[in-house]
């Protein structure tokens, strides 16, 4: 028996964000991580389970709640997830195994959002090639934090963001502030 | 060890947090979803709950409203375990009147570490010692009435009992609860530590069954509640006693229950022998099924009692015997209804109530005499019940055809029928004798 009280078993609790939303559920993981079923391009949508909504200015009020419910990838602004290991995709996890990652703290725009946290990234993965060259649409922001523009008291934070790469507005990085 | 209340809709993770407490000695009690954790909650007296958020149906900012709606939990510790991680989140169950929070994944060290502080530091004891405001704020009666002897307008009390001397008790089988060779006076050991004052405890004495005084000690307990947010009510019967049966009520346990605890009781043991009624939250504690070994002690009771008077506006006790137990609630009650029957029959069984309410030490002023009409049959008079016990009558209940029906149904006279005549006078007496 694992020692952690955690989702049900293959599956990982996250929150989808969107300029409107805020939608918690979990994830049939399906023995690959999330940030990989997000990037799946053969489904288009994501399937949640107990589905929890709630409007994005009102963040802890529930106003809607389904045992499932399809998201449509290329809306989800974010996907919020509570460790750093959630949002590591499987070749990360090979890369980060045989080469050192350098974390660089980031600055995105995302329509409604400020985000802020940290990219890692090799020699084999600068920001270029994350950002414009990768055919990932969801790219990892580790130990992040989105702030909603319309109210920045409301802030989402996280292991890691998932952050829509066709949402991004701006994206800036602080090379010189690696950690 | 505590008794941690966990209420989650995901069956497999409350298996896993009853593992984890069980290993941390804790006894879990688990309830799979809203609906169920509140009747839990309100019914299993825990001494902590584990609530999550996300559950379908009723929330667990709902959930956790809601027990702290109720006087009955609104003390409960309550850790808020969730996979919603936000500080907004945080802030609204702290809003909603949660404890603690937490958020997923968890340790079992971490968990059973939280559930360690929240016991040590915020429960000083399951019952709740603060007073929220009364219903009726106009007819709400002052903090400082509670606990007084009270003093009725219309009927003054009698300042001695009126001597029957020569006349055996009228117990007959309840004296055979007793010790062989005892005597009601020896019964109250004569060390016996009595409260300063008297205890916000109304003492419901039908020394005949049949009479009438658990239906009478029942709705006087409803009846308070229209005023008063938290009520207690106990059944002194030595055994079968009829008060969960009456109010269709399964009742968790009994007096008999506190039996091994020596004579001073425990908060918490008091709390989790309780039964919430569902719907009006009184706290229930029932007579045995089966005869017990002995009585509860008097010291045990006046325990009984001055812990239950912490957090209990009003206490009714039904007694319908002369026991340790009963007797030591005669001592310390503010206000003493014997409840007598209109045939003749009951009189006689009552013939001797004064001599032995003054044989025991009760204080007249706070003895008053119920004349309870519960057939549909005239009975003796009032002028000729009062004659032959001796004592004044200070009320009388009239018959009411509403009773069989509410016995039916498990719901008082005084709820179903709010307006019968019986309600209405039971109403005045407890203005009169009880609140005033």
């Amino acid at each position: 028996m694992t020692d952690k009280i955690s989702s049900r078993k293959g599956y990982i609790a996250a929150e989808f964000l969107n300029s409107t939303h805020r939608i918690s559920g979990e994830v049939n993981l399906r023995n690959q991580p999330l940030v990989d079923t997000l990037n799946d391009t053969i489904s288009t949508f994501v399937t949640g389970e107990n589905i929890y909504i709630s409007p994005i200015e009102e963040p802890a009020t529930f106003i809607a709640q389904y045992p499932t419910g399809k998201l449509r990838k290329e809306t989800i602004s974010m996907v919020v997830v509570p460790r750093e290991e959630d949002g590591l995709a499987r070749h990360t996890i090979y890369h980060n195994a045989t080469t050192q990652p350098i974390t660089y703290n980031i600055f995105a725009v995302l329509p409604g959002f400020e985000v802020h946290g940290g990219v890692r990234l090799t020699a084999m993965l600068d920001v270029d090639n994350m950002l414009m060259q990768s055919i990932d649409r969801f790219i990892t922001i580790y130990r992040a934090t989105a702030t909603v523009v319309n109210r920045p008291e409301v802030q989402f934070s996280g292991g890691a963001i998932l952050l829509n790469r066709q949402q991004v507005t701006l994206f800036c990085i602080d090379k010189a502030a690696s950690t | 060890m505590a008794r941690v209340l966990v209420i989650d809709d995901d069956s497999g993770l409350l298996q896993m947090v009853k593992l984890m407490l069980e290993r941390a000695g804790h006894q879990s009690i688990l309830a799979e979803g809203g609906e169920a954790g509140i009747k839990a909650a309100l019914t299993q007296a825990p001494d902590l709950a584990i609530i999550d958020l996300m559950m379908p149906g009723i929330s667990g900012y709902d959930v956790t409203r809601q027990l702290r709606a109720n006087s009955i939990t609104a003390r409960l510790p309550i850790l808020i375990l969730t996979a919603r991680s936000q500080p907004m989140d945080k802030q609204m169950a702290l809003n909603v009147g949660a404890t603690a929070f937490m958020s997923k994944p968890v340790s079992s060290q971490e968990l059973t570490g939280r559930i360690a502080e929240l016991l040590n530091g915020t429960l000083p004891s399951p019952i709740p010692a603060t007073v929220p405001p009364a219903v009726d704020p106009a007819s709400s009666p002052t903090a400082n009435s509670m606990g007084k002897p009270t003093t009725p307008n219309s009927t003054p009390p009698p300042t001695s009992f009126a001597q029957t001397s020569g006349r055996r008790l009228p117990i007959g089988a309840d004296i055979a609860q007793m010790p062989p060779g005892a005597t009601p006076t020896a019964a109250a050991p004569p060390a016996l530590k009595l409260p300063n004052k008297p205890l916000p405890v109304t003492a419901v004495l039908s020394l005949r069954n049949g009479g009438g005084g658990t239906t009478v000690a029942i709705n006087l307990a409803f009846l308070l509640r229209r005023t008063f947010d938290r009520i207690s009510l106990i059944d002194l019967s030595t055994f079968g006693g009829n008060i969960g049966s009456y109010l269709h009520l399964p009742l968790r346990a009994s007096w008999a229950d506190l039996l091994t605890l020596g004579d001073t009781l425990d908060a918490r043991a008091i709390s989790a022998a309780l039964t919430a009624h569902p719907q009006q939250g009184i706290g229930v504690l029932g007579s045995p099924s089966t005869p017990p070994s002995r009585s509860l002690s008097a010291d045990a009771t006046v325990s009984l009692l001055t812990t239950l008077a912490m957090g209990f506006q009003q206490i009714v006790v039904d007694i319908n015997t002369l026991t340790p137990a009963s007797i030591a609630t005669l001592l310390v009650a503010h206000s003493v209804l014997c409840v007598v029957g209109d045939d003749l029959a009951a009189v006689q069984a009552n013939s001797s109530l004064a001599q032995t309410l003054q044989s025991v030490g009760v204080n007249p002023q706070q003895v008053r005499i119920i004349v309870n009409r519960s057939r549909l049959e005239v009975g003796m008079s009032t002028a000729a019940i009062s004659s032959a016990l001796g004592l004044p009558i200070a009320a009388e209940l009239p018959y009411d055809v509403n009773q069989l029906q509410a016995v039916r149904r498990g719901v008082p006279t005084v709820v179903m029928a709010s307006e019968s005549a019986f309600a209405l006078a039971l109403q005045q007496l407890s203005r009169t004798f009880v609140t005033a």
